[in-house]
């Protein structure tokens, strides 16, 4: 019995023997296979700040392009870093294309660019950086994303899921923000839209801002939408004006920035941010198409992102009594209960 | 002895890790369709008309087929040229819309419609639904022609993709293009392509799932409506 137990024995682990030279065999071939279509020796260095947004439009990227060329990431902490890094960078692995992530890195590649303006620079794509039209105008050999998403693109989607017409929405905005604003109000009116704007100077005292957003909240609109403005959105603004004034104000507000629209604030009703991952993909086109251009940029070319992600603060729109098409909540991302 | 019994379990062992890999996950559905809704909504719909199955729904592609080699499902549910690019899973139910197994696309353009006849000189916005290079081939060869084509990854993206000009047209269904119509109050204009892609349809691992089949049959009109059907078609 035991004899027979032990041949038993023998024969199956002869028989796992061959199975796992099969599985081997299996396995060689396979990482040939991915050996020989590994992405090529063309590197794309990617230039990030910290963060996880980040993370989300690289995995955009990489998905879509990480099969073609090979991603160099380079996550610089602070500016002394990295600020002696950009050249060493490319001299050491001469990139055949530069990616800016975040503001940081994009700033200290203007300055590299301004001091050594004779070389020739690689082409570079930028993204998640503020107001991108303002900081890459001087850049030679660089296309980009900007990070803002214009009106437009909320408001046709909160137009979907309030029941009440969206008409006319109120702005409040600085003075620097007019360029912006004016190429949102152009959208808008495509959309049949009409953006009630009050423009503010650069420096404006607290009181100043309460008089003309109490103004702005009592005139003719249907709702408000507010810009992404460091210093309007100042946490100690925020508790002293916006919220104090919102209060009275019964009517959808659109914010740039999710943790706006969270519990209890009761600050924004609707918000709408960039689809970070969705953001590597409109990338990965861009580049795409400087790729087949033998990696030159062909124009000076910066594109709105396309892609977003929203959330609802349904309870404050119950408690404000915004009626909300309950059959379209499927179309948000984030419902705040 | 206690060295073979050793080598004994340790084949068992191996096997089963081995057979988990290739027999697919029973009672699973994975769904990648691109609507309207967000795949969690989809994916609660689905699951709430069908508990005894097990429904995954994903909102990128790369994801689906990416999980499918992981995990694979017994039935997986997508417009037809996505099923028939993963070639793990076919032959299951075939959704319809009045009938046809396919549906027309248009392109559309703000104002002025595009002439086909320039196709090749314009820049196409196309649902991404099988990646970068996939999709310019089977664009490409769809209109038998080298189309330069701008991919967006979410229905919703095609509307900001004409108000900001960053394609001359879009590439969508007709009942795409009724919804855009509906969202839009910009002057939206199609032009028949004479082109049809496939349906929403079931690929299906080995052999038929029953209960996935069942469900999916009996999937009430809003969810079909979101799954561009209204009706399946084929053996339980």
């Amino acid at each position: 019995m035991s004899i027979k137990f032990d041949a038993l024995i023998r024969r199956a682990s002869a028989v796992f023997k061959i199975g796992l030279l099969l599985v081997s065999g299996v396995f060689f071939v396979f990482f040939l296979n991915n050996a020989v279509s590994a992405p090529s020796d063309e590197v794309i260095l990617l230039l990030t700040s910290k963060g996880e947004s980040f993370k989300e439009t690289i995995e955009g990227l990489k998905d879509d392009l990480g099969k073609e060329v090979s991603f160099i990431e380079k996550t610089l902490h602070n500016n002394a870093e990295y600020s002696q890094s950009i050249e060493h960078y490319l001299d050491v692995i001469k990139p055949k294309m530069l990616v800016f992530l975040g503001n940081k890195p994009l700033q200290e590649y203007i300055r590299y660019q301004k001091e050594n303006s004779s070389k020739k620079f690689p082409p570079a794509v930028a993204l998640s950086a503020l107001y991108l039209d303002r900081q890459i105008t001087d850049l030679k050999n660089i296309n980009g994303i900007r990070y803002e998403i214009p009106a437009v693109t909320s408001l046709v989607q909160l137009r979907e899921i309030v029941q009440r017409p969206i008409k006319k929405v109120g702005i409040i905005y600085r003075e620097w923000m007019t360029d912006f604003i004016q190429q949102n109000q152009v959208y808008c009116e495509q959309e049949k839209i009409e953006l009630v704007k009050v423009k503010i100077y650069n420096r404006t005292s607290l009181s100043q801002l309460n008089y003309h957003l109490k103004h702005l909240l009592h005139s003719d609109i249907d709702a408000l939408w507010v810009a992404n403005d460091n210093a309007l959105l100042h946490p100690r603004i925020i508790q002293n004006v916006w919220i104090p004034l919102l209060k009275q104000f019964n009517k959808p507000v659109i914010v740039g920035i999710h943790r706006l629209t969270r519990k209890n604030l009761n600050f924004g009703t609707f918000s709408v941010e960039a689809d970070h991952y969705a953001l590597g993909i409109q990338a990965a086109e861009m580049i795409s198409t400087i790729m087949e251009n033998d990696w030159q940029v062909a124009e000076h070319e910066i594109e709105p992102p396309l892609s977003i992600r929203n959330s609802l603060n349904l309870k404050l729109s119950r408690d404000k009594k915004i009626p909300i098409d309950q059959q379209k909540l499927g179309q948000i991302d984030q419902l705040i209960l | 002895m206690d060295r073979a019994v050793h080598y004994f379990i340790i084949s068992l062992l191996c096997i089963g890790a081995l057979s988990s890999l290739s027999i697919a996950s029973a009672n699973k559905l994975y769904v990648f369709y691109p609507t309207d809704v967000r795949p969690k909504s989809l994916q609660g719909k689905i699951n709430t008309l069908c508990p005894e199955i097990n429904t995954v729904a994903f909102g990128r592609v790369v994801d689906f087929y990416r999980q499918i080699d992981r995990m694979p499902p017994n039935a997986i549910l997508s417009l037809k040229p996505v099923v028939t690019r993963k070639q793990t899973h076919q032959g299951g139910l075939k959704g319809t819309l009045n009938g046809q197994y396919k549906e027309e696309y248009v392109l559309v353009s703000l104002d002025k419609p595009v002439d086909l006849k320039n196709i090749a000189q314009l820049k196409i916005g196309v649902l991404d639904i099988l990646g970068r290079r996939a999709m310019k081939i089977f664009i490409n060869d769809l209109f038998d022609s080298r189309i330069n084509i701008k991919r967006v990854v979410k229905i919703e993206d095609f509307l900001p993709l004409l108000t900001f000009k960053l394609a001359d047209a879009i590439f969508v269904s007709r009942s795409t293009f009724d919804k855009l119509k509906s969202k839009s109050r910009q002057n939206l204009v199609a032009v028949e392509t004479g082109l049809s892609i496939g349906l929403a349809v079931i690929g299906v691992y080995q052999q038929n799932d029953n209960k996935i089949n069942r469900c999916i049959k009996n999937l009430d009109q809003p969810t079909n409506a979101l799954l561009g059907v209204d009706h399946w078609e084929g053996q339980l």
